[in-house]
């Protein structure tokens, strides 16, 4: 049952992706890209990944998507008229051409190694508290993230803030 | 011991997020006065924390040094998520280097832009600090993204058509190969249980043969850090990068954020994993890609007209010789990557940084436009050759020493015909240089150009001490390789 929901989850989260990259609206994309990362939490909680999945949850689908709506509507007034969408889909049409191909590269891969997407792998997750993973081993991915978010911050403040 | 010099350490991390935190918590009017002061600063005391730290490890006889958290320095190695070794100090060095020339001249008129690009540049020098010293090949990629990050920025830090097309092109080729390096990392993962550094020595050298999948990661692998280092057929981004980029960003891009980014990774990883285990396909495969660099790079080199589009091709040349010497698998060839990994941070800085001087007294840097420069800047005519004769490889300068190891390793890998090849591409490097000699400080007068007064201050004296640091580099080289011999590197 698990395999079967995974499998379901990874095709929407394909045609979610697709929807992000293909839409001629920003908000259409917005909203696909938070389905995509609402279904990637799911994804990781059957995998055993809680927290990663907490995670992606808050902070993709909460807080991203809402940076991103935000935006959307405060510039929509100085947008230009958004692109039809045949004009949309004609230029990322090889898109789907391009994931059929990646598909097929790692249903190859998985052929040959032998590997398979059996979420039995989570019982297999060790048991380690997630606060000692979390400040014992990974204490440079934190110093990690704190500069990413200035950097972050300071390329959209160059980026888009207006000159003096 | 380990903790006093674990303890010099973390002015790695602490020096450039001070600077940043300290430039945007002074006063306006400050702020806009110290940014140039502050990134030259913070770019010596950075290679002054380098080479003393490299003293301090050949006095105690260690090769490494590995530190975690400032309440507890006395962790074992297996535990440490940050490490120095002789590379890293290499490396770390470098950075330094760079980010004091690039602050060495005025360039932006506007004090909104000098002050954009401080913060930019100090967060793309703490990102490259992070990339040298961390201990896992994850943490290794998410300090490459903020380097990643920061480079696409100050690409477009004019938000003008030409730095923003730029930045676009490198952060699409850059989110490629973000996915190429997270599909790869993921392989590796699924093998062998851990990313870190130790665990995978360990795993590689007991795993023979290796599994199809670790070969699939190190494609993946390769995939990645090749776009990122510009590697042929990866490369076409590059050249539009340096040329549309303001001059100092061009030096901190071509000096040491693209070699960090792409060549310093596929250093690290291939001695690191390898553990001295044969993997004959993954070597072939760098072996191929690095030969064709070298030619390709050279070649489209000798066909550009614009001298700073001329450089960028030339430095893609020079990063097939490193990808060389990694592919040979032995400790010459890892040594004579590292040292032109040294080379070629160094030559790129003067080079470009003559470019920059080029740039800011005729408002060009197309060669068409360009000749008899030398009489009104005779010290960047010379400063220029220097650099390029270094990094075509010829005596007494620090090129000459780090292609005759890769040549060197690369025959004793039972090559020799791509030793030779390699030997002959040197010529190609000579003559891009003539050509950048002849067309830019020296061929007929141009007349536009006849009341160009030379540039002073920081930027030749910059130009000036690296060049200088060619030559003396390449005189204690027979030294310096004593002393990583000591080191227990070969």
């Amino acid at each position: 049952m698990p395999q079967t929901v995974i499998i379901i989850c990874l095709i929407l989260s394909v045609v979610a992706g697709l929807v992000c990259a293909m839409s001629g609206r920003l908000m259409h994309a917005a909203l696909a890209l938070a389905g995509l990362s609402a279904l990637t939490a799911i994804i990781l909680f059957l995998f055993g990944a809680t927290m990663a999945a907490l995670f992606e949850l808050s902070c993709c689908v909460g807080l991203v998507t809402v940076v991103l709506a935000v935006a959307v509507t405060l510039t929509r007034p100085d947008s230009p008229e958004p692109e039809t969408a045949p004009a949309s889909i004609k230029r990322f049409s090889v898109l789907p051409l391009l994931l059929i191909f990646v598909g097929l590269m790692l249903l190859i891969v998985m052929i040959f190694t032998g590997f398979s997407l059996d979420p039995v792998t989570a019982s297999n997750v060790t048991a380690e508290p997630f606060r000692d993973v979390f400040w014992g081993t990974r204490q440079a991915d934190i110093l990690a993230q704190i500069i990413l978010i200035l950097v972050g911050a300071f390329s959209v403040v160059i980026l888009f803030k207006e000159s003096e | 011991m380990s903790a006093s010099l674990a303890s010099l350490m973390y002015a790695f991390i602490g020096l450039p997020l001070l600077a940043v935190a300290g430039l945007n918590l002074a006063g306006r009017r400050l702020t806009r006065r110290i940014c140039r002061p502050l990134g030259v600063f913070v770019g010596l005391a950075q290679m002054a924390v380098a080479v003393i730290s490299q003293l301090l490890l050949l006095q105690y006889h260690k090769s490494s040094v590995s530190f975690s958290q400032f309440w507890d320095m006395t962790v074992s190695d297996s535990a440490a998520y940050l490490r120095v070794d002789a590379f890293s100090l290499v490396a770390l060095f470098c950075i330094g280097m760079a980010v004091a020339a690039a602050f060495s001249f005025k360039w932006f008129d506007s004090e909104h832009n000098a002050f954009n690009f401080t913060n930019m540049a100090l967060l793309l020098m703490l990102g490259l600090n992070g990339a040298a010293l961390v201990t896992d090949l994850f943490s290794l990629y998410v300090f490459i993204e903020i380097a990643g990050l920061c480079s696409y920025t100050l690409t477009a830090l004019y938000r003008e058509e030409r730095g923003l097309e730029g930045g676009f092109k490198q952060l699409i080729l850059g989110a490629l190969a973000s996915v190429l390096i997270l599909i790869g990392l993921a392989f590796i993962f699924m093998e062998c249980g851990s990313l870190r550094y130790d665990a995978l020595a360990l795993f590689f050298s007991e795993e023979l043969p290796l599994p199809i999948l670790d070969y699939l990661a190190f494609l993946f692998l390769i995939g990645g850090f090749g776009i990122k280092a510009g590697l042929v057929p990866f490369h076409q981004w590059l050249p539009d990068v340096y040329e549309s980029a303001p001059a100092p960003v061009s030096i901190l891009l071509s000096g040491i954020a693209t070699q960090m980014m792409g060549t310093y990774a596929l250093i690290r990883i291939m001695s690191e994993l390898k553990g001295g285990a044969a993997d004959p396909v993954a070597d072939a495969i760098l072996l191929l890609l690095g030969l064709i660099t070298i030619f390709v790079g050279a070649l489209a080199a000798l066909a550009q007209k614009d001298m700073k589009r001329c450089l960028a091709y030339s430095s893609i040349s020079q990063i097939g010789y490193i990808v060389l010497g990694v592919s040979c698998g032995n400790a010459f060839g890892f040594i004579g990557a590292m040292l032109h990994f040294f080379t070629l941070t160094l030559g790129n800085t003067v080079l470009f940084t003559d470019a920059a001087a080029v740039d800011l007294a005729t408002n060009t840097t197309d060669m068409e436009r360009l000749g008899g420069l030398q009489k009104q800047m005779p010290l960047v005519g010379v400063t220029n050759l220097i650099a390029f004769l270094s990094n075509a490889g010829l005596p007494p300068a620090v090129g000459f020493w780090s292609k005759l190891l890769i040549i060197i390793a690369v025959w004793q890998s039972g090559n020799g015909f791509i030793a030779g090849l390699a030997l002959v591409a040197g010529v190609l490097t000579v003559a891009c240089c003539l050509k950048v000699q002849r067309k830019v400080f020296f061929g007929p007068d141009v007349e536009e150009l006849s009341g160009v007064s030379a540039p002073r201050g920081g930027v030749v004296v910059s130009s000036l001490t690296l060049s200088g640091l060619i030559v003396v580099a390449g005189l204690l080289i027979p030294f310096l390789l004593r002393m990583l011999q000591a080191q227990g590197l070969f």
